[in-house]
């Protein structure tokens, strides 16, 4: 993880108004878990199961998920990019967890080259959790950005804190 | 978190994650039947109402009798942690009679399975790996992002 910048002033409050006022998306999504079917992975082994169809252990939502689809403001990043973009801004309530996993994407296509961003909406708090490959990252300030060294690289992020932990998402990529 | 030494071979000889394995455990906290324990953990937030499952412990020491070599213990504890599992950033409840806190992986580091203390990450460590708190009473967390079963053993001397 590279950290690029700071854009804290970019950051538009309406944006964490509405995250923390509104139910985001569910994540895993209900359709996703209705259509899963079972790899030949999660059969050797179940416990894989408790992440890819909710956890029936604990509570089933990994985390709150907002787009450009369920929310009334259109994020457009002012840092160079590359051609093609999407965002979504990840909520995570106490105790939400995401498992370890890279995130979906083709950046197996030839010819395509991805980037990966991450930027927390709010300052580091104790408990609030991103790792990347096998580093925790700490003592970030609200509108850090990072770029993902390795857009395929393995990370996890949950919220073992006492306060919902906010972060903003960009995947890019151009053909090369 | 202090490095002391390496007991894999004493893990072993323990049979400790066979005994987890074939031992029902307590849910912590939710069966623990601390309630201040309960109180002082999962304290005013959402982890109360619904994240009582957080690690399935065990510390039956009539039937599993363990004294680690070299090295002073009064009280331990086995933990468990599921895929999902976490343990919010808390202190540990009997931090005021601790004089010595220990912390020992019973496998070898897994992505996903997390142990924070003072802001650091635990990786790289080996099964038996035995780690001293710098402070005993330091705030930490634990947790299973990961997808095979977490185990540990914690391990305290008294004051």
């Amino acid at each position: 993880m590279k950290l690029i910048g700071n854009y804290v002033d970019w950051i538009d409050d309406k944006w964490i108004d509405y995250v923390i006022n509104n139910d985001g998306r569910p994540m895993p999504d209900k359709s996703d878990l209705e259509n899963a079917t079972e790899t030949q992975e999660e059969r050797d082994n179940p416990l894989s199961m408790h992440w890819t169809t909710g956890r029936p252990l604990i509570f089933p939502t990994l985390c709150y998920q907002y787009d450009i689809k369920n929310t009334d403001f259109i994020i457009d990043a002012p840092w160079p990019m590359a051609t093609h973009s999407e965002w979504w801004i990840n909520k995570f309530m106490p105790f939400m967890l995401g498992p370890m996993h890279q995130d979906g994407s083709r950046t197996n296509e030839p010819n395509v080259k991805y980037y990966r961003y991450w930027m927390p909406l709010q300052d580091y708090e104790q408990g609030h959790i991103f790792i990347y490959e096998h580093t925790l990252i700490t003592d970030y300030k609200k509108g850090d950005l990072y770029l993902y060294d390795d857009p395929d690289a393995q990370h996890c992020a949950g919220n073992s804190g006492w306060t919902p932990r906010l972060s903003l998402n960009i995947t890019a990529w151009e053909c090369i | 978190m202090i490095y002391l030494g390496n007991y894999g071979d004493w893990v072993d000889d323990n049979k400790l994650i066979e005994y987890m394995d074939t031992h029902e455990g307590v849910m912590s906290p939710r069966d623990q039947n601390h309630e201040n324990d309960v109180k002082n953990v999962l304290h005013e937030t959402s982890w109360n109402s619904y994240t009582s499952e957080c690690t399935i412990q065990y510390n039956d020491t009539e039937y599993l009798p363990l004294e680690l070599p070299d090295v002073k213990t009064d009280y331990y504890w086995l933990n468990k942690m599921l895929p999902g599992m976490c343990m919010p950033w808390h202190r540990d409840s009997n931090s005021d009679t601790v004089k010595v806190r220990y912390w020992m992986p019973l496998q070898d580091y897994e992505p996903g399975h997390i142990f924070i203390c003072k802001h650091e990450l635990m990786v790289n460590y080996k099964k038996g790996d035995l780690f001293k708190h710098e402070d005993p009473s330091q705030y930490h967390l634990a947790g299973n992002l990961g997808w095979i079963n977490r185990y540990t053993l914690n391990l305290v001397e008294f004051k």
